[in-house]
């Protein structure tokens, strides 16, 4: 079994680049561009899930101020290339270093919040970016930034503006290099010390875990790969505005962790596909859909707390020794 | 059995005080633990043992008073650092992370003081591999140890009590202490429980680590002990060898009340 897995890891990436090209009669619809979905949302929300699922499912903090993030990168690519001309490839980094000291910035003080105080706080900042993008000169106000340009050319791979799917394939490379790095921190003491602070913070840190550090440090992890987020959908999109950072996308990612389970990466990612295709698959049943999407998130949050991935929640595993055994069989499941 | 007097003071307790408000919980406490001694603290329910413990190790701030580890201070340290630094506790309310593994558990008390960081762990560094390598293999001994090796693959919440308690010490130990904090262990065993305990505290010494144990089991306490500190109403009111300790007039005074109180 163990061998076979790299073989259906190469076989699955494989595919997931011919995804944009191959036509899949059942996931293409009249109503839409099936590789320009695959980009905005699919991708871009998978990356941000990716990001968000270090802050809240690895450490466990309820961090609201995600799309901040999103929005430091968008703008960084948005002024770096309007105003200095720097191509996409070169803002890049600097788009994910911006991200994170905004994220360190942002945790370094409200990390001594806890809970529900720092879920405040944190949505707070995500409000104040936004009306500071509207407001601060020089960023466009509500019009935002326009005229952003594509990558430039790799060889024979051209972003034109009419061929999303060079984009897909940038993007899913995102994609992959975000989640060996996050699988990567997961497997280790830093993944360990996570876990920890999640289920007991003050036990944590008397067992020798620096956890004011660690927390810092999925902040600006989470951050980092939102600001790639930013500076892709901004290169692709080449017009960005406040607008596209609005609340309600924090609110869309959380739900899209919760369907998947908050404590599985592969969860996180198979929950933020169907919250972002599947809207789109249906958008022929118009506004019934939203109510069909709700509907299934009261469903999972009463029938299957943890999600489709994740562990059996804590609190339930207490009575009776059917449910322990369940947990039992969970327990490695996810990895 | 016991280490001669000579042997080097590892914690100094100096006069330390605690304030809660207007509450004193630790009143001028002295205490020196030598190495690898086993030294008890007794007290009457709210004497401040638990308070000592949390001094100890960071989680209280002392008002008045320094600590010090193999003549360094750690008062006022950050609670991982004197963890790194060599002291390591368990708790009188088990304190395990319940939805981890019991081999995940002792893992996470084998990571302490590790310097290697996110890069190491992200490019798969030699020193980060060889970091994960050691820190597996101290947990494999700390199983070993505590007789919870068939059980690495459980849910910690899943252990019974007994190997709950069980699960904290080897935790604890995984850290590498020098001194190791244990609060209550013995609390809701049996006898024959009980027994294994006293019998698996005193091996702790094979570690090279000293221990400060709070219990409440007189029998446990003056049967592996090798000095007994009472304290009463946040003071030290004895510290002396078992014999001593039972045959004190003042400590019998507090358990017992005065005859006249009576």
């Amino acid at each position: 079994m163990k061998s076979l897995r790299p073989l259906a890891a190469v076989a699955l990436i494989v595919f997931l680049y011919l995804l944009p090209i191959v036509h899949i009669p059942l996931l293409d619809s009249e109503d839409f561009d099936f590789p320009s979905l695959l980009f905005y949302p699919i991708g871009i929300f998978v990356l941000l899930a990716i990001g968000l699922y270090v802050t809240i499912g690895l450490a466990g903090l309820l961090n609201l101020g995600h799309v901040a993030f999103f929005a430091v990168g968008a703008y960084t690519m948005g002024l770096c290339n309007t105003l200095l001309g720097w191509p996409y490839f070169a803002v890049l980094p600097l788009a994910v270093a911006v991200s994170m000291v905004f994220g360190v910035l942002i945790a370094a003080p409200t990390l001594r919040l806890r809970g529900d105080y720092l879920a405040i706080a944190t949505l707070g900042f995500g409000q104040v970016i936004q009306i500071f993008l509207t407001n601060a000169p020089g960023l466009g106000g509500v019009r935002g930034i326009s005229g952003i340009a594509p990558p430039t050319s790799i060889g024979p791979l051209v972003f034109g503006v009419l061929d999303p799917v060079p984009f897909v394939w940038l993007v899913l490379t995102l994609i992959l290099i975000a989640y060996f790095i996050v699988r990567r921190l997961e497997s280790t003491h830093i993944g360990r010390g996570w876990n920890a602070i999640r289920a007991d913070e003050d036990v944590a840190e008397l067992m020798g875990v620096p956890t004011y550090r660690l927390k810092i440090l999925a902040f600006a992890i989470g951050a980092g790969i939102a600001g790639a987020a930013g500076a892709t959908y901004a290169t692709k999109a080449s017009f960005i505005s406040p607008e596209t950072f609005d609340l309600s996308l924090i609110i869309l990612l959380i739900a899209a962790l919760t369907i998947g389970g908050t404590r599985s990466l592969t969860g996180a990612i198979v929950g933020t596909l169907l919250v972002a295709y599947l809207p789109e698959r249906f958008r022929e049943f118009g506004d019934l859909r939203m109510l069909l999407f709700a509907a299934v998130l009261v469903l999972m949050v009463i029938f299957r707390p943890q999600g489709l991935f994740g562990r059996r929640l804590p609190r339930e595993a207490e009575s009776g020794s059917e449910v322990v055994e369940n947990v039992k069989g969970e327990a490695h499941g996810t990895a | 059995m016991a280490p001669p007097d000579v042997s080097p003071v590892l914690l100094r307790i100096e006069r330390i005080g605690v304030q809660f408000g207007g509450i004193v919980a630790l009143d001028g406490v002295d205490l020196d633990i030598r190495e690898r001694e086993i030294v008890g603290v007794i007290g009457p329910n709210g004497a401040g043992k638990t308070t000592l413990f949390n001094v100890v190790t960071g989680v209280a701030k002392p008002s008045s008073g320094n600590i010090s580890l193999l003549g360094h201070a750690i008062t006022g340290l950050r609670q991982h650092v004197i963890t790194a630094r060599g002291i390591a506790r368990t708790f009188q309310n088990i304190r395990l992370f319940e939805d981890m593994t019991v081999r995940e558990n002792v893992m996470l008390g084998a990571d302490c003081g590790r310097r290697d960081g996110s890069p190491g762990a992200l490019l798969g560094l030699s020193h980060t591999r060889r970091n994960e390598a050691e820190a597996r293999a101290r947990t494999s001994e700390m199983l070993a140890f505590t007789g919870l090796t068939r059980h690495a693959g459980t849910l910690a919440r899943n252990l019974s009590y007994g190997d709950q308690r069980r699960l904290e010490l080897a935790r604890a130990l995984a850290t590498r202490p020098k001194l190791l904090l244990i609060d209550e262990p013995a609390a809701g065993f049996n006898p024959t429980e009980k027994q294994e305990l006293a019998e698996l505290i005193r091996s702790v010494r094979a570690f090279g680590c000293g221990v400060l144990l709070i219990e409440h089991d007189i029998n446990i306490v003056t049967g592996i002990c090798d000095r007994i500190a009472v304290l009463n109403f946040g003071r030290k009111i004895a510290d002396g060898t078992p014999c001593e300790i039972t045959a004190d007039p003042a400590v019998i005074k507090a358990y017992l009340g005065t005859p006249d109180a009576a």
